[in-house]
């Protein structure tokens, strides 16, 4: 009897993944006694990360995309199908086709969605660089600028120590942010503004996630002229007037906001009935070391939809993809799973346009930051134009 | 001097256990000067420590002369590489597990039937094309 592996997504998470269990696995899928399918609703990867470059002019939409098929081994079935509703006690998932696909073992990679409109007036007033197109429509408004006010906000979700996308993306883009108006020449008639929100995680009143790097913070802005406020939560805004109000009371006007918006899991997900996350985020209840479903032996989650206290980004992906992988493969050889994930996420931050700074971390130790160089900008580079692909091939 | 144990932990050889055995405990502390000078002499005596001050000034002038339009280049390049390296060997792969499955060589059915298999027809259509292009790109006139 076939044992079937469902990946649902095919973004990072689910293409790493597909990639290492069907090397993991290459006998049993040759002699048949494992398939493995990923379904997505879409035929094209994006490189998502770069995402935000797109918001100060840099790469091309052609330049981010590949096409799944292209990235995934021969001994891999691809369906492009939206996944519409998981019946977990057939073990099925019924697709916008009307097909249902059945598992044996079902992996959730289906990542997490921008949702701006879940505060008042931010769909309407606010940026973001979290997607391709609301990337290209702050560019232009970058691109345009010549004197004003550009408010940064960070949002987080409600579940309790859930952290928003990518940990460090609201400060690396608020450096490039410097570094971008500096190049054009307009960054002495142009204010930014950086916040943080009171509740960040574990933390309270930071300006960052992770205490070290929360530390650094205060300097790295006072040298670049960078004007920033803790305990700013995005409340509302008003679009006609271009002011954003906080829930502790401030108010902050602007002629940018640019934000980080708050997040939630993918339709499907939320209404599967396994998330208990607060204000209908949807991310699943994850178990920190098998990457297990909670209460559900045969499913496992990877990426952004995990409930677990770390970056939702690639570089958890990364570390996340192994674990699963084992653990899939030692239950059908074994009957149970054997890897641990410890928390591990490593990243090249981009701190400007043309620095970089290596970092990880893992469940009981934060990011110790480091001096950014150019070097590190470099090898940040290498990566976005290069290594991350060989990267989702599940070749790095 | 700390003893020499009786027996050696498993998978060690007895004058490795013994190295171990002989040697302080590993210090956490990061190495000084003093520390390091001792090993480095042999290196200044033989002249060949300004091989690696020089080998430092020529990886600094790469890192000065490597830009944002290199590394895309390069990075190309090393894409274009695995790409295709990833193709090529996971058909390789595959086809010959599937190959080693078959216990008798294939019959003349089995190949005509293979030949007409539409993903066959795609992959001699893309090899065709390959030479056509390869052709293409020998013609002086073109």
């Amino acid at each position: 009897m076939t044992q079937r592996i469902l990946i649902v997504g095919g973004g990072v998470g689910g293409t790493m993944l597909a990639n290492q269990l069907a090397g993991k696995l290459f006998r049993e899928i040759v002699d048949g006694d494992v398939a493995v399918t990923v379904l997505s609703d879409t035929p094209d990867h994006f490189y998502k990360p770069a995402f935000m470059y797109v918001a100060f002019g840099a790469f091309f939409r052609e330049e981010l995309v590949r096409r799944e098929r292209s990235l995934l081994r021969p001994e891999i079935d691809f369906v492009v199908d939206a996944a519409e509703q998981f019946h977990l006690g057939r073990q099925e998932v019924q697709a916008r086709s009307g097909k249902r696909y059945g598992y044996d073992y079902l992996v959730i990679a289906t990542g997490c969605v921008p949702a701006p409109e879940r505060i008042e007036g931010l769909a309407e007033a606010g940026d973001h660089f979290y997607q391709y197109a609301p990337a290209r429509q702050l560019a232009e408004k970058l691109a345009r600028i010549e004197r004003g006010r550009i408010f940064v906000t960070v949002s987080f979700p409600k579940t309790h120590n859930v952290p928003h996308q990518c940990g460090i993306a609201p400060l690396e883009t608020t450096l490039m942010l410097d570094d971008y108006l500096r190049r054009r020449g307009v960054r002495e008639r142009v204010e930014i503004v950086y916040t943080y929100p009171t509740v960040s995680q574990l933390l309270r009143n930071c300006l960052f996630l992770q205490k070290p790097t929360c530390d650094v913070v205060p300097a790295l802005f006072e040298q670049r002229g960078i004007r920033y406020q803790r305990g700013f939560t995005l409340g509302r805004v008003d679009p006609d007037t271009c002011v954003a109000y906080s829930e502790e009371g401030a108010e902050q006007p602007f002629d940018i906001l640019m934000a980080t918006p708050p997040i939630r899991a993918v339709d499907v997900v939320r209404h599967s009935g396994l998330s208990e996350a607060a204000n209908d985020e949807g991310w699943l209840p994850t178990d920190h070391e098998t990457l297990q479903v909670r209460g559900h032996e045969r499913i496992y989650v990877i990426g952004d939809t995990v409930d677990l206290p770390v970056s939702k980004a690639g570089g958890s992906c990364h570390n996340q993809a192994p674990v699963v992988a084992d653990n899939i493969a030692a239950s059908i050889r074994l009957g149970h799973p054997v890897a641990a994930y410890d928390g591990k996420v490593q990243a090249v931050a981009q701190l400007g346009l043309s620095a970089g700074m290596p970092l990880w971390y893992d469940y009981r130790r934060d990011v110790q930051p480091m001096p950014p160089t150019k070097l590190g900008g470099l090898l940040r580079q290498g990566f976005n134009r290069g290594a991350y692909w060989a990267v989702a091939r599940g070749m790095l | 001097m700390a003893s020499i144990p009786e027996v050696s932990p498993p998978g060690l050889a007895p004058h490795v256990a013994r190295h171990l055995a002989d040697s302080p405990p590993a210090d956490p502390a990061p190495a000084t000067w003093a520390e390091l000078s001792p090993r480095l002499a042999p290196l200044l005596l033989g002249e060949r420590l300004e091989n690696l001050v020089d080998l430092l000034a020529l990886v600094a002038d790469l890192v000065d002369f490597l830009d944002p339009a290199m590394i895309e280049k390069a990075s190309s390049v090393f894409e274009e590489g695995v790409a295709v390296h990833g193709a090529l060997s996971g058909a390789l792969r595959l086809a010959a597990a599937r190959t080693r499955l078959e216990a008798e060589p294939p019959g003349t059915r089995a190949l005509w039937a293979l030949a007409r298999d539409a993903d066959t027809r795609r992959g001699v259509a893309l090899l065709l094309r390959t030479l056509q292009i390869v052709g293409r790109s020998q013609c002086p006139e073109r």
